[in-house]
């Protein structure tokens, strides 16, 4: 006997005595001190030795976890042996891949995308068809579409198995299966991909599993065009935004235009000059009149009377601008509180669906305790009749609260449907809004201009009459008669330029009033689209409700199920005590 | 009543439409070809681990009747399970009656020789396939034993009996519930038995009917038998004795043989012979069954028990 069968032999031992810690450890260093080319035989007679004994399986997996050997390499070492080790090694790892998928998963992706060894592929995909049947489902899309891909291998058993391990996942996931083998479906032409999907869809889809992938796919496609037009709504949200920090920008540069600013200055200036002048030359006027050359004017009257009128306006325009501001404040303020609110209820059904999580987890945990229980006792099998009726009736109720459950997520799909139509609808009176506002602004902008061209025509005119007029009456009063033609020339002219000045007023009040009343709509809509925001977040507080309330009732139902079980069980184990006694 | 396999047996039996039988038969085999070729060998963890077929039977099914086309990848595992099998290794099932074409049989048993044996026995040069068998015996420490006849080449390893079918160039590995295929295997069979085991017992083969196996147990063998058995019987003579002592044995024997006789010779030595035929003497829906090579082990423990009880023991 060589030293190497003393090894196995002393494995072999170990392994009958359950000490697998002991004869992980030996197999490790057993494996570790071999060269390239003996490794394979060393793993091979590990194999050969493990795949007979009780315990194998248990050493198999103490040896994945203590990364003794790890899968890609194993994977790789098998495919050099023989058919038989082979597959009977893979059937060996069927435990551990149904109870620990995590073991496997991680590698299983690379290995069937990378491998150039056929026969790796076809053990990584053989592994992934004994995770399916186990305890996880597997949904990950890309790997799906791995598998998928391998339809078009160039081995036929390669295509064979990614076949199988796409109905195996595709019997717990239809859907995604669905999805992603649909999706290849479109982008290849080649006929045998075609047929061979054909056949996985048709294992998969069955009449019970229609309603469902149907509905989720809907789902999945309503999801898909919200997101796009969310992302619609916000590029032109982004664009109003800019258009609006645009204007603001512009307002400010308006503000702070310099040359507009000096012009202003020097009209005030001006203004002051000709209201002192005008005052001397009143005071002229008044000394005439009290010679009882000049007579009162009624039109003059008039025109106080007027801007008196305009004066009240402008007041009543500022207070309607003060409410205006008072209620957009009030409007944001409200935004802020649906924000928190929306938050509340977000936390609080996360808070919700972690503790149905939790409970769903302790109540598997309690299936699977029941479950291994059941299988100790064969002597259940006469009653299991009866138990599958109930399931089944189960299994139906599962189904219902699927349905139900399937209808609350499109009627939540519809009811983000409607948000994001309020939305835009919203965004649409903001840009049309901003539009005027823009428009507005241009108009003020060139009446500002006009005005300011205006009154310096006046002050010009102005400057004139006054170097007429004293001219006039700086050398004494020669002639009566043309004295009195020139002072009403001038005091017509004096008119003619307030009326003007009134005129301009009289625009701008109504330019403002038309700006304030579109502010005034802005609200109101904002307002409407407010409540209406409300409305649809305590629908969609009652539809949450709802929904737990469905699980709440669907967990209460397993439970009563694993208890009528477990009554069961002791009722048996009870009968079969009884008759010992 | 549902369609049963006895029904489509008495059809073809009685059916003297030619036509419907094929079409009956041709639905069987397309049924056979898409199992073998399509269903089962493309899944190929499933085609080693749990054939569609039972055994492999269908392979079989090929094998015997000379076809060419074969689910490979079926026909590889299936080599393999022999050779695992021969190597002691752990098999899926252990293979009995299983059938390997010549080649692979050599390939799976005289490895490193196996395609010059194949072509000595092509070309019937059995001295150097005697040579190559002996060399392995002597000189590699191989533990087997050999027969060549016309037709065929009797291999014992152990317990295990391997037939090469020279015409047919196919062997059947651990011959268990098959049947001996002729006499002259039969007889093959017996006399690489008595060459191992007991070398004073005679083999012939008599009229082509049947295969008679002839032991003497020598009279002071029968001697010390008698101060044995109770003198105080008046009829109980050596034959007797045998009767009565093996009873069970020589009633299980009398099942397979065609004749058990025990009598006395001139030498006063007493004579069992066995007189084999191809069928046994069970009947099963009013037909014999014929011999298989498990019921002609038990023909020959029986030999090899009288034989150490009675003659070496004794002598």
């Amino acid at each position: 006997m060589n030293e190497n069968d003393s090894i196995i032999d002393k494995i072999e031992d170990l392994v009958k005595e359950s000490n697998m810690d002991k004869a992980v450890e030996i197999i490790g260093k057993y494996l570790n001190q071999a060269s390239p080319e003996q490794y394979i035989d060393r793993l091979e007679e590990v194999i050969e030795v493990i795949n007979v004994l009780p315990g194998g399986k248990t050493v198999f997996r103490f040896l994945i976890e203590n990364l003794v050997i790890d899968i890609p390499t194993l994977l790789e070492h098998l495919s050099h042996i023989d058919h038989i080790s082979r597959f009977t090694t893979l059937l060996l790892l069927k435990g551990i891949c149904e109870r620990e998928c995590n073991l496997f998963i991680p590698y299983s992706e690379e290995l069937i995308k990378d491998s150039e060894d056929p026969n790796v592929r076809e053990m990584a995909l053989q592994l992934l068809i004994y995770v399916a049947g186990g305890e996880k489902k597997i949904t990950r899309e890309s790997l799906i579409e791995t598998i998928a891909i391998k339809l078009l291998d160039e081995e036929k058993f390669v295509v064979q198995k990614a076949i199988q391990a796409l109905i195996a996942i595709g019997n717990r996931t239809p859907s995604v299966v669905t999805r992603v083998l649909s999706r290849i479906a479109k982008e290849n032409e080649d006929i045998e991909l075609k047929i061979n999907i054909d056949s996985i869809l048709k294992s998969i889809v069955t009449v019970e599993k229609i309603e469902e992938i149907v509905e989720e796919e809907e789902i999945v496609e309503k999801e898909k065009e919200l997101e796009d037009r969310e992302i619609e709504l916000k590029e032109k949200e982004k664009k109003l935004e800019d258009k609006a920090a645009e204007l603001e920008v512009k307002e400010i540069l308006s503000e702070f235009d310099v040359t507009k600013i000096d012009k202003e200055k020097e009209l005030i200036e001006k203004e002051q000059d000709l209201a002192e002048k005008e005052i001397e030359f009143r005071e002229k006027v008044v000394n005439l009149e009290l010679e009882g050359k000049i007579e009162k004017d009624e039109e003059h009257e008039k025109l106080e009377k007027e801007e008196a009128e305009i004066l009240g306006k402008e007041y009543e325009l500022k207070k309607k601008e003060l409410e205006i501001r008072k209620k957009k404040l009030e409007l944001k303020e409200k935004e802020k509180e649906i924000e928190v609110k929306e938050i509340e209820i977000k936390e609080e059904t996360l808070k919700r669906k972690e503790e149905l999580i939790e409970k769903e987890a302790s109540l598997s945990e309690a299936k699977l305790d029941l479950e291994e229980k059941a299988i100790v006792k064969k002597g259940l099998e006469k009653k299991e009749s009866k138990l599958i009726g109930k399931e089944q009736e189960l299994k139906k109720i599962e189904l219902d609260l699927k349905k139900k459950e399937l209808n609350l997520k499109k009627k939540k799909v519809e009811l983000s449907q409607k948000v994001k139509e309020l939305d835009k609808i919203e965004i649409k009176k903001t840009e049309k809004a901003l539009e005027l506002k823009e428009e507005i602004m241009e108009i003020e902008s060139e009446l500002s201009e006009v005005e300011l061209k205006l009154k310096e025509e006046v002050v010009e005119e102005k400057e004139q009459l006054l170097k007429e007029q004293e001219d006039v009456a700086g050398p004494e009063i020669e002639d009566d008669k043309g004295v009195k033609k020139e002072t009403k020339k001038i005091i017509s002219k004096g008119k003619d330029l307030k009326k003007k000045e009134i005129e301009i007023k009289k625009r701008e009040l109504e330019l403002k009033e038309k700006e304030k009343e579109l502010d005034e709509k802005a609200i109101e809509e904002k307002e409407k689209a407010l409540k209406k925001k409300e409305e649809l977040l305590e629908k969609e507080k009652e539809l949450t409700q709802v929904e737990f309330e469905l699980k709440e009732k669907e967990i209460q139902e397993k439970e009563q199920k694993i208890l009528q079980q477990e009554v069961k069980r002791l009722e048996k184990q009870l009968k079969k005590i009884e008759p010992e006694e | 009543m549902p369609l049963e396999p006895k029904h489509i047996i008495n059809y073809l039996e009685k059916s003297t439409n030619e036509k419907n039988k094929a079409e009956l038969l041709n639905l069987l085999i397309k049924r056979i070809d898409q199992l073998c070729f399509e269903t089962c060998q493309i899944d190929r963890v499933a085609c080693t681990l749990t054939p569609s077929c039972n055994r492999r039977q269908f392979l079989k099914l090929r094998i015997l009747n000379d076809i060419a086309e074969i689910p490979e990848f079926c026909y590889n595992v299936h080599k393999n399970i022999v050779l695992r099998d021969f190597r002691n290794k752990t098999v899926i099932y252990k293979p009995f009656d299983a059938y390997l074409y010549l080649l692979d049989f050599f390939d799976v048993f005289f490895h490193g020789d196996y395609r010059k044996l194949n072509r000595f026995v092509e070309i019937n040069q059995w001295d150097k396939v005697k040579n190559i068998f002996e060399d392995r015996i002597l000189f590699q420490n191989e533990d087997f034993e050999y027969l060549i006849t016309e037709n065929y080449i009797i291999f014992k390893y152990g317990d295990r009996i391997h037939v090469v079918f020279l015409e047919k160039r196919y062997v059947l590995c651990n011959a268990n519930r098959e049947n001996i295929a002729s006499l002259e295997l039969l007889k093959g069979l017996c006399e690489l038995y008595i060459k191992i085991h007991f070398p004073d017992v005679r083999v012939k083969l008599i009229r082509n009917k049947y295969v008679e196996i002839k032991t003497i147990i020598p009279k002071d063998v029968l001697a010390g038998v008698k101060s044995n058995y109770n003198p105080g019987e008046p009829e109980s003579k050596p034959d007797h004795y045998f009767w009565n002592t093996f009873q069970e044995d020589l009633e299980a024997l009398a099942e397979f043989c065609e004749r058990i006789s025990l009598n006395i010779d001139l030498y006063n030595n007493l004579e069992i012979k066995l007189s084999i035929n191809l069928m046994t003497n069970q009947i099963v829906s009013g037909k014999r069954i014929p011999l298989r090579y498990r019921d002609m082990r038990l023909i020959l423990n029986f030999i090899y028990r009288i034989y150490n009880d009675f003659y070496i023991i004794w002598v």
